[in-house]
């Protein structure tokens, strides 16, 4: 059987292939290098549009100071009425929740980092900007990871490396004071409703082994109820479902996604049902966040490579068709 | 970005050298390739190791079971007793003359002790209601008493008995039931291990079942309601949208779009019907569309996410590789 | 055994959990909550370590049998031991001290200098701040213990990680080329919202002499592309992915329920 494959095989001539049959490979991989190192040879500033899902989520994280101060004015609210009904047991509950509340006057963001270094070029753009929003506001940021084990150390150094920035904006930010990262735990769905309940007992230490009771930012923390947003950095499809389900759904908390363009298309539908406050998708939205912050980094800089290798894969796509065509007109004259 | 110090120079260098052997997979696939395929798979586990153990063992099953251990040895009156001995000081040297005054006497100690944690969540400063008892060690052990220990108490009676007294003891029913329960988990999840011998595979059924039944009777009414009850909401909206009286035509259709979009799609979903007459048919197509448009975006936003990561490699090897080694050396 | 208890006991738990949502008194929430999450925190670290221990199984079984390729496995190995134990043994006193180097902010001041040394074995870097009066001003220096680990971490890993996958880069704009063709009205119509959406996701209008052209104007203030990108995304999009999103999750509550009763059984390895 085999022989005989052969020397029907050694028979067969095969059609000559043109330079460009045997060499097309390698053509468009070098084009498509040169295309985005070309991209980076320019510093000319790049005008970007901040699009309505983008805008939602910058605006969401910036009114976290307000939302914050609301939510103080409606407890004390709650417990002049709960004193004028003399109802013992609330005036109590009020009174923690409000001790707690008072401790970060500007507010407390949860930032889920679901990325690892192979969708770190898209993600952590975003994680820059969302922290530095958060830092200069002086909201205090909580961090999380929720998929793989393998994302925290990623995460641990972007926090570090953010929070130690000074500049005139903000001070340099202490890690248990101004900011806490609490790693990893493995079943992230469990996890997150566990800390609906009391974020201590389920991460009961931060990344580093310091007890969650011994530090100070986690005496205002207890639970979703003192955390205004959520915001999911993820890498991985399912993990958006599982805080839309937990943050959104059950703990009523405002969520704000920042996704990998590959599935940022199919978030869309969440936007317009409102159940997460904005959308980033891909460099584009990195981009676009820090067009809105003002404080240009990796992302803006990116798009001008992506400029270029826009305008290349849309070449091939035309290139492509255009060939396609004509071999289909010729098939059709024989 | 320059590199701090010589040990990150030469990581610098080591990661230029991987990327580009990884990069001339494109050309051939080679050996230098598979070597660094091989090293990549060897430190992510060992990776994995690492972390899942500083992560997931430690926190969850070491430090519990060590901490049950430790307190094991420990006395609870005597956290009681040093509590009291506390706010009998703090009143002599305070003087309170009310009730107020009192309460915030007792309070302090019980802050210091860890106790104020305790009090969040059970009974607070008040409820020991100081006035009505006979005396202060009496309302102490009273508030004590009442307090229902659930996990997060019993950590911070530890952390005061940590502080306060050696011989502190604390055997609670509830104490021993957690404990029971990690160890019931623990060995639940060393059955996963039955995995690796082919006899005895079946035994890893047990976990499995175990979390997919958490997991599943966890996840399905908030699936549910998010994501079908919530889109299903969404998705009721006027055909004619008006503002302040006037049709806004824009809206209106860009709403009818979305509602025949979503009906068509949905029934081009729906298997189980013979779709044979032409309304049918002709949904179905409109169905199709709508998806074909939706995948094309999806491919569009496909080919910006990977040429971002072809980005950041290329910054990489520009800016940290070449012009950090020249910024290094002062050029 | 083997087939008749873990059906019931994963019956048991669904149901359990599944009323729970629907109970009015909070207290036995949250106590669930608190112990049954605690519970499949523990079971998942398993679930974590049989993906790891099988891993490393499989490469020791390669190279006790000699398969082609074991070297590789051998490299792999090593690897694994490498890492693990930099990792696990706790912080050391082998260090490396560098000079302190200035370092620029983000807005290209030089008002923050780092300190760094090296360990050999340890997991968490280390970092605290003191501050120096560096000409006449008051600056912070970060002081930080870097392990090894973290090295590994941030110049092999990562490397390693992020270049395997930019290799895709250049794959999808081979298909760009090969495969995106208009073969039917369906192709067709992907096509033509993809090249839109293309189009709207950079601003065209800065490529240097035919950008203009491409762009073909605004509309409300933005780019033509940027603004149908938007009604793509916003509309026939969002029909399409909520389409599918309602279908896969009404498919995800029947399995549910198939599984809580035992109709379908994963965990039973295909022998249920």
């Amino acid at each position: 059987m085999n022989d005989k494959q052969n020397k029907e095989s050694s028979t067969f001539i095969p059609p000559k292939k043109s330079w460009w049959e045997k060499n097309y490979r390698a053509v468009i991989y070098i084009a498509a290098f040169l295309a985005v190192l070309g991209g980076m040879f320019s510093n000319k500033p790049m005008h970007l549009n901040v699009s309505s899902a983008t805008k939602g989520l910058f605006d969401s994280v910036e009114a976290i100071p307000k939302k914050r101060q609301k939510t103080i004015a409606e407890v004390e609210e709650k417990l002049k009425k709960a004193e004028e009904k003399k109802d013992d047991k609330k005036i109590r509950e009020l009174k923690t929740y409000l001790t707690r509340l008072k401790l970060n006057t500007n507010g407390v963001l949860l930032i889920c980092f679901d990325f690892d270094p192979s969708t770190a070029p898209e993600l952590k753009p975003m994680a820059i900007s969302l922290l530095r929003q958060a830092f200069k506001n002086g909201i205090k940021v909580i961090g999380n990871v929720g998929y793989n084990v393998i994302s925290a150390q990623l995460a641990q150094n972007i926090i570090e490396n953010i929070a130690h920035e000074s500049s005139d904006k903000f001070q340099p930010k202490k890690a248990g004071k101004d900011y806490v990262f609490l790693g990893f735990r493995p079943n992230a769905f469990m996890v997150y409703m566990q800390m609906g309940e009391s974020i201590l007992s389920a991460y009961e230490t931060d990344y580093a082994g310091n007890d969650l009771n011994t530090l100070p930012i986690m005496k205002g923390v207890h639970d979703y109820a003192e955390i205004e947003d959520v915001v999911l950095l993820s890498g991985y499809v399912g993990m958006p479902e599982i805080w839309m389900n937990v943050g959104k759904t059950k703990f009523g908390k405002d969520v704000g996604l920042g996704m990998t363009a590959v599935s940022a298309a199919d978030y869309y539908p969440y936007i317009q049902s409102k159940q997460i406050t904005g959308l980033l998708a891909g460099l584009r939205g990195a981009a676009e966040y820090e067009t809105e912050l003002k404080s240009l980094g990796s992302g803006v800089k990116g798009m001008r490579s992506q400029l270029y290798a826009h305008s290349l894969a849309i070449l091939l796509i035309v290139i492509g068709n255009i060939e396609f065509f004509i071999s289909k007109f010729r098939k059709k004259r024989k | 970005m320059i590199p701090d110090t010589f040990i990150d120079l030469t990581g610098i260098w080591v990661a230029a050298l991987l990327t580009l052997c990884v990069f001339s997979f494109l050309i051939k696939d080679n050996f230098m390739f598979k070597l660094t395929e091989a090293i990549f798979v060897g430190v992510s586990v060992g990776y994995g190791i690492v972390l899942t153990y500083q992560n997931g063992i430690k926190p969850k099953i070491e430090k519990p079971l060590i901490k049950y251990v430790h307190n094991l040895k420990v006395d609870k009156s005597a956290v009681t007793n040093t509590i009291i001995t506390e706010i009998n000081h703090f009143i002599k040297s305070n003087k309170p003359t009310n009730e107020t005054q009192l309460a915030a006497c007792a309070a302090i100690p019980f802050n210091e002790t860890g106790f104020g944690v305790l009090m969040d969540e059970t009974l607070t400063r008040s409820s020991l209601d100081l006035a009505n008892q006979p005396d202060v060690s009496t309302a102490v052990q009273n508030a004590l008493k009442n307090s229902t220990l659930n996990m997060k108490n019993i950590f911070a009676l530890e952390k005061s008995a940590e502080k306060y007294s050696k011989s502190y003891k604390t055997v609670s029913l509830s104490r021993n039931l957690w404990v029971a329960y990690i160890i019931f988990s623990l060995f639940l999840g060393l059955l996963f291990l039955s995995r690796f011998s082919p006899k005895h595979a079946w035994i890893s059924r047990y976990p499995m079942a175990y979390l997919l039944g958490i997991g599943v009777g966890m996840a399905m009414p908030l699936n549910f309601q998010t994501q079908i009850l919530g889109q299903i909401q969404a998705s009721i909206i006027p055909i004619v949208h008006t503002v302040s009286g006037t049709i806004d035509w824009s809206k209106s259709i860009g709403n009818i779009s979305l509602i025949v979009g979503i009906l068509s799609v949905l029934y081009y979903f729906f298997f189980s019907l013979k779709k044979e007459d032409i309304f049918s048919r002709g949904l179905t197509k409109v169905g199709i569309a709508y998806l074909m448009i939706g995948f094309g975006a999806s491919f569009a936003f496909t080919i910006m996410a990977r040429v971002s990561l072809l980005i950041g490699r290329v910054e990489f090897l520009k800016e940290e590789w070449i012009m950090g080694t020249l910024k290094y050396f002062g050029f | 055994m083997r087939s008749k208890l873990p059906p019931f006991i994963c019956f048991i738990c669904g149901i359990v959990l599944l009323l729970q949502f629907f109970s009015p008194w909070d207290p036995i929430e949250k106590d669930m909550l608190e112990w049954v999450g605690n519970s499949t925190q523990v079971v998942g670290v398993f679930a974590l370590a049989i993906g790891i221990a099988s891993l490393v199984h499989m490469h020791g079984n390669k190279i006790k049998r000699k398969m082609p390729g074991w070297g590789f496995s051998l490299i792999t190995l090593l690897c694994v031991v490498v890492v693990a134990t930099i990792g696990l043994i706790p912080a050391n006193n082998i260090k490396v001290k560098s000079p302190i180097v200035a370092k620029t902010d983000i807005f290209g001041e030089t008002n923050l200098f780092v300190e760094t040394t090296h360990t050999l074995f340890g997991f968490q870097t280390d970092s605290s701040f003191t501050n120096t009066i560096v000409a006449g001003k008051k600056i912070p220096v970060n002081k930080k213990s870097v392990p090894m680990f973290d090295w590994f971490y941030n110049y092999i890993f990562v490397p390693l990680s992020a270049t395997t996958f930019s290799l895709l880069a250049f794959y999808i704009m081979s298909a760009a080329y090969r495969a995106v063709r208009v073969k039917s009205w369906e192709a067709g119509l992907l096509l033509v919202a993809a090249i839109i959406v293309l189009l709207g996701q950079v601003p065209m209008e800065q490529i240097p002499f035919v950008g203009k052209f491409i762009a073909c104007g605004t509309i409300k203030g933005i780019s033509t592309f940027e603004y149908l990108k938007s009604i793509i995304l916003d509309f026939p999009n969002t029909a399409a992915k909520r389409g599918i999103i309602i279908g896969i999750a009404l498919g995800g509550l029947a399995t549910s329920i198939k599984i809580i009763f035992g109709i379908e059984r994963p965990y039973m390895g295909g022998q249920g």
